[in-house]
């Protein structure tokens, strides 16, 4: 039986993956084209610290986060914070899934490489223009593969969640938390029907990838140069 | 020289050293008609001086004014997008997921103010199009085109766009030989039809003679501007030279013996006819081995190109049989290779007046 519970449940846990999706496939463009050009003493440390929530144990993350916020809203005690809130859980998500989503895309610019955008800048296109006009629609596989990876990591994440959001229904209880309960309360056949639905959810979410993406998707090729461009050649 | 003010002179100055090997040099003002060819070996800098005029690349003290306009000084810099120019590398000149139609219309658009879809039924478009060969290239993307076809697309776009400097990058070194041959009368037609100036990087030797009008001439980062192609290229000092090259005009043709006969200043020589029409300008390519020499003017002979001339100078060769004589002929250098054993029996000497017969000659464009 479906409950009203659950389909709160999906739909937070969709609000959240997509809101978080849509703010890592901007703010990543954006850190790919700082950090990127970053001398090389400063360049790998930004980049480690990026990717720290690739090896960290989400709940070292989630704590400290806790902690952060906690002491945020000390200082203002008029403010509750965000512990415990949803803006909490996306920025806790943003940090969380951002290598799973700045890597694609990393990849795929720089498998594009500068010569196309050198070309347009040749034939009077701004770096604005050039950006939307060639490297986003040359480097597109790319950019799905992280929106895909994204929003499926955020769909999957539990650690950081139980730490800053706790169990809140409506305002922080996403699928993974929801699964959890009904373990704890010995619901064994709601905790089945939904791990069947978030199995099935995340087959399809990986597949469309490799379907439709090709190599670019491979968010463990690092630095790789597998498309784009280079692909295009015969 | 006509009016050579700062509105058509392109004038760059670069004093840097690109790295350990290579100090780049050039204070040069070229006038912007026709094309310039930029000649070296490989890795002597001439791309990077092209990119620099582009805006690609920054090199660090450098001045750049087109036609009056500052495009970099020390406190200026303008971006590539908002120079005049039209681009075209060796290879990767069009954008990978646009037809060709389209490449060329992503360039239109950005550049030419009044643009609109109806540029492409306008007859002079049409005529460019037809000119190089393109029509049926349009609707393609580039990994549908062949190599040429692709260079052809890009030209076009050049052509089209009319920019104050076209910046042709090698066009043609990508190319197998044939496709060279190929393409080169399309350089040829698009320097006709532009009245842009063209700056035109290139390692042959071939290309600069049939294109350019003047040359940079660079030798391990220093550049140095040459009016005349024919001396830069085949400097009189050079004793092991065996080729020069003569500016000719074509003056008159006699279709029933399919000669034609060009005007070398005041000289006239008759040749075979190559259909250039009367009036166009081509180069003579003559070498030394086509050159023999007499004392006296021969009356009864089949020969044709006799030519008065005053010998400069002797070089023996290194196989002590032959003897390479360097000639003036109306103030214009000629090489003739003759046997040792001739020289002795006429008795050459410096100063001596005789006449040089042109036996046969290349005509380059």
């Amino acid at each position: 039986m479906i409950t009203a519970q659950l389909v709160d449940s999906l739909l937070l846990t969709i609000k959240l993956a997509g809101l978080v999706t849509i703010s890592l496939v901007f703010l990543c463009t954006l850190l790919c084209s700082i950090v990127e050009k970053l001398p090389s003493v400063i360049g790998p440390i930004v980049k480690s610290i990026l990717f720290l929530p690739l090896v960290l144990p989400p709940t070292v993350l989630g704590f400290y986060l806790l902690v952060f916020f906690s002491a945020a809203s000390n200082v203002n005690t008029d403010w509750t914070g965000f512990a415990f809130t949803f803006e909490g859980l996306v920025i806790g998500s943003v940090i969380y899934s951002l290598p799973f989503v700045y890597q694609p895309i990393q990849n795929a610019i720089s498998a594009v490489g500068q010569v196309p955008s050198d070309l347009a800048a040749t034939m009077g296109a701004g770096p604005i223009d050039r950006f939307f006009t060639v490297t986003l629609p040359l480097a597109k596989d790319g950019f799905i593969a992280a929106a895909i990876l994204g929003f499926a990591h955020t769909i999957g994440e539990f650690g950081v969640v139980l730490m800053i959001g706790g169990n809140i229904p409506g305002e922080t209880q996403v699928l993974s938390v929801l699964l959890y309960e009904y373990v704890e309360m010995g619901d064994y056949e709601s905790a089945h029907k939904l791990s069947a639905i978030l199995l099935g959810v995340s087959f399809v979410l990986l597949f469309a990838m490799y379907r439709f993406t090709g190599s670019a998707s491979s968010m463990f090729a690092m630095g790789s140069k597998s498309n784009g461009i280079n692909s295009r050649k015969t | 020289m006509p009016n050579r003010t700062q509105d058509n002179m392109l004038s760059v100055d670069v004093h840097h050293q690109l790295n350990e090997h290579l100090l780049l040099s050039l204070s040069a003002e070229i006038p912007m008609q026709g094309v310039c060819a930029i000649f070296g070996e490989s890795g002597t800098g001439k791309t990077t001086l092209l990119r620099s005029v582009a805006g690609l690349f920054e090199l660090p003290d450098a001045s750049i004014k087109v036609a009056g306009e500052v495009w970099q000084s020390e406190r200026t810099f303008r971006p590539v997008h908002k120079r005049s120019i039209a681009y075209v590398m060796q290879e990767d000149n069009l954008l990978p997921h646009l037809t060709a139609r389209k490449n060329i219309n992503y360039a239109l658009k950005r550049r030419l103010n009044n643009f609109s879809n109806d540029f492409w039924s306008l007859d002079s478009t049409k005529n460019v199009i037809d000119m190089m060969g393109i029509e049926h290239c349009l609707e393609r993307l580039p990994e549908q085109l062949s190599g040429g076809e692709k260079q052809r697309v890009a030209l076009t776009r050049a052509l089209l766009l009319k920019p104050k400097l076209l910046l042709l990058d090698e066009p043609l070194s990508a190319l197998d030989d044939a496709r060279k041959e190929e393409i080169l009368p399309y350089i040829e037609r698009l320097k006709l039809l532009s009245d842009t100036c063209i700056l035109y990087v290139t390692h042959s030797k071939r290309e600069l003679a049939r294109l350019a009008d003047r040359v940079l001439m660079v030798d391990r980062g220093q550049f140095t501007l040459h009016e005349n192609v024919s001396e830069a290229l085949f400097p009189s000092e050079q004793a092991l030279t065996k080729e020069v090259l003569l500016e000719a005009r074509v003056k008159t043709k006699q279709p029933e013996w399919g000669l034609q006969d060009l005007a070398i200043g005041d000289l006239s020589i008759r040749l075979k006819d190559n259909n250039e029409p009367i009036g166009s300008k081509v180069r003579l390519c003559v070498a030394a081995k086509d050159v023999s020499l007499n004392l006296a003017k021969p009356e009864q002979s089949s020969i044709l190109n006799l030519l008065p001339a005053s010998v400069v100078s002797l070089h023996p060769m290194q196989d002590k049989f032959t003897v390479d004589v360097r000639l003036d002929i109306a103030g214009r250098p000629l090489w003739a290779s003759i046997s040792r054993y001739s020289a002795n029996e006429m008795n050459l000497r410096p100063g001596l007046e005789l006449w040089a017969q042109i036996k046969a000659a290349a005509i380059m464009a």
